[in-house]
């Protein structure tokens, strides 16, 4: 079956039933009536270019600080709604550096803050914050949200990946660097392909096509042409999801169901991304599995690149070879069909066989499917015995066959079993066998008919590994000539090939991997490298019939999508087209481009998108709450040169940012989802914040930027390297516990981490009692409460009361009141007085004073914010 | 049973999320949550009645990792014995190796019950109840590998991640206990896809399986995660709680309404009592010797086993939705057929037959479906040193009991080796449409919408076998 394609299927049965005539009539919820009527009716929305809106006239033009403020309050005003009051500045504080550094204020910034009575406060508070490290790696996550960034491949074979955290650093450093989102967008899906003007910016270019080959991918799918499809369908769905909000993965199969584009649209994409290589071969190189590895590139500079360049091209020479040599001994193979020898022949497979020996094809030459060998243990103990059914009664030449090698016996002990007796003679099985070099003779015998003869070979007095693998009966009336081992041994059908090809084939093969082996043991120092893609032979991809790779449709020439007109260059003749690709979405005509970026960013501040459905932009997403302020937004956004720092800026200099979440009844009756953002909405800390506060607050946190905590842990050779458990291993930000697919820790679970195998702009949120359960329970805030405890009890403070002050303004940026103080030292056992901390029972006090800290990171004020 | 409200979703999220799930919510339904006093969420766990009458209440899946071999368990094949070591007359496709011999089974089988089931001499026990069994001989499903084969088994889809079965069904039904998890699964494995089986992918993480325990943990000690506070006594621990819920409330205060906090102070209360209620669950010191013995549990090889399979009893008790359980990776017999097989359902037998006993005599199998089998079977051509099978998806067995699957029939049938299913083949896709319309849910209404499309267990394909339908 077609991975992913079914289901768009689904969709049209479910909603047959259900006016079609427009996008937001297809909504089964806009059906029911439940919802707002929305301003837009028109399901290709999204594709229309921007407007230009002006603010609209307000009644209250004292109100707005920014101009985006007018739009928020005109659909108040004409709701007879209005915005709550501003949120106290603790409250703010809190709320903005959480929102754009994921941390939460120390109280010494809330001091400085509090503390600044100018103009321009708030500007200066965040520009402090826009301008910290931190910023970086709190928005940079979200966009790892989109890009379902992880650290390890997922599927069947869950390989690590080593070099995953250069693309997350990547990342981080250009939200840090405020890198304009058109060029941001070019380095990722081309950036191998546009020039630079230094080493630094090449590498950064290279890193950033990381974005193309973090997906999981069927690695070991045996149809190369599917394992290509589908990978090209992973990478065209995040492409068009993250980029511009459109599903066009739902078009492998059939034209898209909702939104206008057709199947050749999609194999015109198709063909720009099967014609960039990423996965490769992976060279035997004994830590993969597997044929396959995704590619990586290395960030060198030229000197050490020819360095590896020279070894590679060594490498490689060697490789040729053997690669020569393995397929003249396939065409000589080493398991020779006994069905094709002359004679009688039993091969280990139908022979009687005591102790243990194991089965092997490791040496050449052999009859049948593989030989016997001894393991060079338990000497004496096993034997071999091969038993021919002999048609008629008469003399044979009786032969065994063994596969030589340097470290077999020198003096293997072989019975025959004849009509008047037997006989022992000792086999070298070091020396090559003297006919054909895969049989020697042991002599002629006469024999009865019937099962009565045999040869058997034991490991008994031997030294050295031995090897059984057939015995063979030749009437020497049929074969005169025998003794003397010629061509005549084999049957015509194998005769052609010539033995000389054996040996040579064999003996090169040995040599040729030990000369590998011996070239890899002196391979330069591997160098940084960074998942990275590389054009590779251009193709143009044939439409596949329902998806399916193997019916080939008309060819169609690489393009775009053509709902949408944004002047562009076509692809080049000679590359991907990637570039042009890149250009054409980060184009300034294209009003999906910056629509859908403005949301996602107005989404993580406001708890909710103008469009909530902001990786589909199409027919079936939601229409703008307002539409204007959207592209009031995106034409800023492109105006301000793609600056997304500008942009976030604006929107918490603005008052509906500042709004209190307080809601007036008034405002509950007739907008009770806050769709026109009359008050802020509160907002629960993701898994990150959460843990990232705890460890800040337990003064913990270790605020180094950047690198890797994945340690792969996994031996050379190992044959299932698979992705280690992973959890907060260090006090280090969540950001860098490696994010292991179908690997999340307990904390990601459980507080909806976004599966890292699908786009997710936007993340569930739950209150599952299993979140209530972690944070009463989990070892990870029962140990940070502990270290928090000991730090305050470490303070230079006064008393408890003192103490509780600074755990209040640590955690909640606000001072306890009266009665939360009390409350505090009831628990604490100190009752009413204050008494000091300096007791007798310290471990108990330590136990008390955890149990508090405990208490206020489990609290609903600490996991949300106001 | 309470009705807890929380709020893990806001009504507004699952309204335009369950898309057509809209459907199968029903319009009455709907209004019902809209009528909801405080009116901004409701518990999407609170039980839900089933959109069709239902047979079952709930599952309990017996999940044989690995892929048990057919033709030495339930599907019985004479001429495979007669032709022992004959190289495959048939057409093989893909599966196999030029050349392959035929491999009789080196297990009896025998008729069992009054249906007369041929069963093989691997579940004496599990025999005992032959006409209670449900046998479909005839299932086939998408898969080669291990990884594909177990995640089309849990999630409909072999490759692309999509919720797993028991998700979608509390996602449909919700649960009967507020005081336990909806969906559990014990003993999982980290194999084959691992918490993607139990995983709800795009559904919210409330519909998520709870795993107690793992592959790697003796079922005597297995627990729910965090279940245990190792800090304090539960009493010291209720102070505490009582001193966080005193500054939720005053921070609902503060907030004057807010549905999200209210769902937080709730969450809290329900993990307190799930604290209490689970481990007294998963404590089977309660249990008889008599039930103890039934199940196998202290006697060696049958004891972990039976611990589950007990502990699944316990669950359904209690009113848990959707129960697995998992013999984990051990049935995968490329070599060594013959002794691992026996081992493995030596393991097993013994329990699922307790298991089903015990269900009978309480009357919890009239509304308790069981389910058994493995993610595919297995050839009936020898590998390895000719002791062993290889992969086999292309026809297989599976079998239900209770909850309104037909007893004491055999479904469909494989050629005459047992290699593919030829005669009503039953895909994947059909059994979980079926185990969907036993509980009552109509598959092809099932859905939650997802990056603009509307999901569902079935994608777009499976039917109901009524053949299976008591």
């Amino acid at each position: 079956m077609q991975p992913g394609v079914l289901l768009c299927l689904v969709l049209v049965s479910c909603l047959s039933a259900l006016p079609l005539r427009t996008g937001a009539a297809a909504n089964p919820a806009d059906v029911t009536g439940l919802l707002a009527p929305t301003a837009l009716k028109n399901p290709r929305w999204a594709f229309q270019p921007l407007a230009s809106p002006v603010a609209p006239a307000v009644q209250n033009a004292a109100w707005p600080a920014d101009p985006l403020d007018f739009f928020i309050l005109k659909e108040l005003e004409q709701r007879g709604l209005k915005p709550s009051p501003p949120a106290d500045h603790r409250t703010l504080l809190r709320r903005v550096t959480f929102d754009l550094t994921g941390l939460p204020p120390t109280p010494e910034e809330m001091d400085r803050f509090l503390a600044d009575t100018a103009p321009g406060a708030w500007a200066r508070a965040v520009d402090l914050l826009l301008a910290s490290r931190h910023f970086g790696e709190r928005w940079g996550r979200h966009w790892l949200d989109v890009v379902r960034y992880a650290d390890s491949n997922g599927t069947e074979l869950n390989l690590p990946y080593p070099n995953a955290w250069r693309y997350r650093d990547y990342v981080v450093e250009a939200l840090n660097r405020d890198k304009p989102y058109d060029e941001f967008i070019r380095e990722q899906l081309a950036g191998d392909l546009l020039p630079e003007t230094s080493t630094e910016e090449r590498f950064e270019h290279l890193t950033a096509t990381g974005f193309l080959v973090l997906g999981p991918k069927a690695l070991f799918e045996p149809n190369r042409n599917k394992l290509d499809m589908d990978i090209v369908d992973e990478q065209i769905d995040v492409t068009t999801r993250a980029f511009l909000g459109l599903t066009v993965s739902c078009a492998r199969c059939h034209d898209h169901k909702f939104d206008p584009i057709p199947t050749r649209d999609y194999y015109a994409l198709a063909g720009i991304f099967k014609s960039t290589a990423t996965v490769v071969s992976n060279r035997g190189d004994p830590n993969m599995p597997g044929p396959l590895r995704w590619q990586e590139r290395p960030l060198t500079d030229a000197a050490r690149a020819r360095e590896i360049a020279a070894y590679e091209a060594k490498l490689s020479a060697l490789e040729a070879d053997r690669e020569k040599a393995r397929r003249q001994k396939m065409e000589f193979p080493g398991n020779i069909d006994s069905g094709r020898l002359r004679g009688i022949v039993v091969d280990n497979l139908a022979a009687e066989i005591t102790g243990h020996w194991r089965e092997s094809t490791g040496t050449t030459n052999f009859v049948d499917r593989n030989y016997l060998a001894d393991g060079n243990a338990e000497k004496g103990k096993k034997s071999i015995r091969f038993v021919p059914n002999l048609p008629k009664a008469g003399l044979y030449e009786v032969l065994i066959s063994y596969p030589p090698l340097w470290n077999r016996a020198t003096n293997v002990p072989v019975t025959i079993e004849f009509a008047e007796g037997s006989i022992t003679k000792r086999v070298d099985q070091t020396q090559a066998p003297t006919v054909d070099y895969i049989f020697t003779s042991l002599g002629r015998y006469r024999f009865a008919a019937g099962t009565n003869g045999a040869v058997s070979l034991s490991n008994i007095g031997t030294k050295g590994f031995v090897v059984a693998d057939a015995a063979r009966f030749i009437p020497v009336d049929e074969a005169p000539e025998m003794a003397m081992g010629a061509a005549g041994m084999i049957a015509p059908a194998m005769a052609s090939t010539t033995r000389t090809n054996v040996l040579v084939a064999s003996a090169d093969l040995v040599e040729l991997n030990d000369r590998i082996a011996d070239l890899r043991a002196e391979a330069p120092a591997p160098l940084p490298s960074a998942m990275a893609v590389a054009d590779g032979p251009v193709v143009n991809c044939q439409i596949n019939l329902r998806g399916d790779p193997e019916r080939l449709g008309e060819e169609v020439s690489r393009g775009f999508l053509t709902c949408l007109t944004v002047p562009a260059k076509a692809p080049a003749a000679e590359a991907s087209g990637r570039l042009e690709l890149a250009h054409w979405i980060a184009s300034a005509q294209n009003p999906l481009t910056a629509r859908v970026a403005v949301n996602r960013i107005w989404l993580h501040l406001f708890g909710r998108g103008l469009v909530e459905t902001p990786d589909n932009f199409g027919a079936l997403s939601e229409p703008p709450s307002h539409p204007e302020l959207l592209d009031h937004l995106a034409q800023r956004f492109r105006q301000q040169g793609g600056s997304m720092k500008q942009l976030i800026r604006a929107l918490v200099l603005s008052r509906t940012y500042q709004l209190s979440c307080g809601q007036d009844p008034t405002a509950r009756a007739r907008d009770p989802e806050n769709r026109y953002y009359g008050h802020m909405n509160r907002r629960r800390l993701e898994a990150e914040a959460l843990a990232d506060a705890m460890l800040a607050v337990s003064g913990r946190l270790d605020r180094t930027i950047g690198g890797t905590l994945l340690g792969t842990n996994t031996p050379p050779g190992a044959v299932d390297p698979v992705m280690p458990d992973t959890g907060p291993t260090s006090n280090r930000r969540s950001l860098y516990s490696p994010v292991g697919r179908n690997r999340l820790s307990d904390l990601f679970q459980v507080f909806d981490f976004p599966d890292p195998q699908t786009v997710a702009a936007r993340r569930h949120t739950t209150a599952a009692p299993t979140q209530a359960l972690f944070m009463l329970n989990s070892p990870l805030v029962s140990e940070q409460a502990r270290k928090w405890a000991e730090v305050l009890l470490a303070r230079p403070l006064a008393n408890d009361s003192e103490r509780i002050q600074v755990a209040y303004l640590t955690a909640f940026g606000r001072p306890p009141s009266r009665n939360e103080t009390q409350r505090a030292l009831a628990f604490l056992g100190g009752g009413a007085s204050g008494s000091t901390t300096t007791g007798t029972a310290g471990d108990s006090m330590l136990q008390n004073w955890q149990g508090l800290c405990h208490a206020l990171f489990a609290s609903t004020e600490f996991r949300f914010l106001d | 049973m309470s009705t807890h409200r929380f709020p893990p979703v806001s009504r507004r999220e699952m309204l335009r999320r369950c898309g057509c799930g809209f459907g199968y919510l029903g319009l009455a339904g709907l209004f019902a949550q809209l009528a909801d006093a405080a009116g901004t969420t409701g518990n999407p766990l609170l039980s839900k009645a089933p959109t069709r009458p239902a047979r079952a209440k709930r599952v309990i899946f017996l999940f044989m990792h690995g892929g048990p071999s057919q033709v030495d368990t339930f599907d019985y094949k004479p001429l495979l014995t007669r032709d022992n070591g004959k190289v495959v007359p048939v057409k093989t496709g893909e599966i196999l190796a030029p050349n392959s011999r035929l491999l009789a089974s080196p297990f009896e089988f025998a008729q069992h019950g009054d249906c007369g089931r041929h069963i093989s001499s691997l579940f004496p026990e599990v025999a005992r109840h032959a006409d209670k069994l449900c046998v479909i001989r005839s299932l086939h499903t998408d898969g080669q590998a291990h990884g594909q084969a177990v995640l089309k088994l849990h999630t409909g889809h072999e490759s692309q991640v999509r919720p797993s079965m028991g998700s979608w069904v509390i996602y449909g039904l919700g649960t009967e206990n507020q005081n336990l998890p909806g969906f559990v699964t014990i003993s999982p494995s980290t194999l084959n896809g691992g918490p993607q089986n139990y995983g709800s992918a795009f559904l919210p993480a409330i519909y998520q399986g709870t795993p107690i325990g793992n592959e790697n943990l003796p079922m005597s000690q297995a627990q729910i995660r965090h279940i245990r506070n190792a800090d304090r006594s539960p009493s010291r621990q209720r102070e505490q709680l009582n001193l966080i819920q005193e500054m939720n409330r005053e921070h609902l205060e503060r907030a004057q309404l807010d549905a999200q906090l209210e769902g937080v102070i709730e969450s809290y209360e329900l993990a307190f009592r799930m604290q209490t209620e689970a481990p007294r669950l998963t404590d089977l010191a309660d249990e008889s010797a008599a039930t103890r013995a039934l199940y196998g549990i202290d006697t060696p090889g049958t004891d972990d086993f039976g611990r589950q399979c007990l502990l699944a009893r316990r669950f359904a008790e209690q009113g848990v939705r959707f129960i697995q359980v998992n013999h984990a990776f051990k049935w995968d017999q490329h070599v060594n057929l013959q002794r691992d097989h026996q081992r493995n359902a030596g393991e097993v037998d013994r329990p699922i037959a307790g298991l089903l006993t015990d269900l009978h005599q309480r009357g919890l199998l009239e509304d308790t479906l069981v389910w058994w089998g493995g993610e595919f079977g297995r050839t009936p051509f020898a590998q390895g040193r000719l002791d062993g099978r290889d992969h086999n998806p292309h026809g297989f067995t599976m079998w239900l009991a209770g909850g309104g699957a037909r007893p004491g029939i055999a479904y469909g049938a494989t050629d005459d080796y047992g290699t593919r299913a030829v005669e009503n083949p039953v895909h994947m896709h059909d059994l979980h449409a079926t185990l969907l319309h036993l509980l009552g849910l109509n598959h092809t209404q099932l859905t939650f919408r997802s990056a603009g499309r509307d999901y569902r267990l079935t994608d777009v394909r499976g039917e109901v076998v009524p053949g299976l339908l008591a």
